[in-house]
């Protein structure tokens, strides 16, 4: 069980939940300066969110930082440094996706990362089944009318059809291997080399 | 989606043989029953 926090408040009583065996934390972080995480979360939680990365660490529960690249000239690097020093060791970066709350026109399958439903789906909080959080328009119906076996097997073709749009980008470059970093003019729209997909 | 909703969903999942769950987004430490899921998926052992 993972669970995907800002960690900006943790009571005790929760703590001691994580820190049961099986439970591992994902942390969202942005950059070490108080005001650039203000800028980004609206939130002045940049202490907290600090404090609290300790206080998981302190306990052993295993933690890994998911960070995203919005502004222009985030300190992203000075923030995978501040945690590192932290002890801090397993660091991601990813770009913007222009979906959920930060989209401003039409979702697009190709800023998704190609890999929903594949091995994977989620549920949002009103029951529908998607192969993404992130892929919200692609809901199939809902678990508790349907049943995840049967909602699972309605989300096929959304799953398939992901992941043969962004097949086809990853195999761009001058080779058509996609091996097309540093990214090149070639490259289709929505080329992403910086982002590492997880292998069977 | 109540707190027995999303049990039942999570029982669905490991006998359809899931490896793990995720809660994400808005902010699960928020969600009262968070702990009561959390229990509930370890004793899936998801």
């Amino acid at each position: 069980m993972e669970v995907y926090s800002h960690l900006a408040h943790l009571p005790d009583r929760l703590l001691e939940v994580f820190a049961l065996p099986g439970v591992r934390i994902a942390c969202s972080f942005y950059s070490d300066d108080e005001s650039e995480h203000r800028q980004i979360t609206g939130r002045d939680t940049l202490k907290s969110t600090q404090e609290n990365i300790v206080r998981v660490l302190d306990r052993s529960i295993p933690l890994r930082i998911g960070m995203v690249h919005i502004l222009e000239g985030q300190r992203i690097e000075q923030a995978k440094d501040l945690l590192t020093t932290m002890g801090v060791t397993e660091i991601g970066v990813d770009r913007l996706r222009l979906l959920g709350r930060p989209q401003r026109k039409a979702p697009e399958i190709t800023e998704l990362c190609g890999a929903c439903g594949l091995r994977s789906a989620a549920v949002l909080p009103n029951g529908e089944v998607t192969p993404c959080p992130l892929a919200r328009w692609m809901a199939v119906g809902d678990v508790r009318e349907l049943g995840l076996r049967n909602a699972l097997d309605r989300m096929r073709p959304a799953a398939d059809k992901i992941a043969a749009a962004l097949q086809e980008i990853r195999m761009c470059g001058p080779h058509n291997d996609g091996q097309c970093y540093p990214c090149e003019p070639s490259c289709n729209p929505g080329c992403d080399p910086g982002v590492d997909l997880e292998e069977e | 989606m109540s707190v027995a909703d999303w049990k039942a969903t999570f029982n669905q999942a490991a006998r359809l043989g899931a490896r793990t769950i995720s809660m994400i987004g808005g902010e699960p430490t928020l969600y009262q029953g968070l702990e009561d899921l959390i229990r509930h998926a370890l004793g899936l052992g998801l």
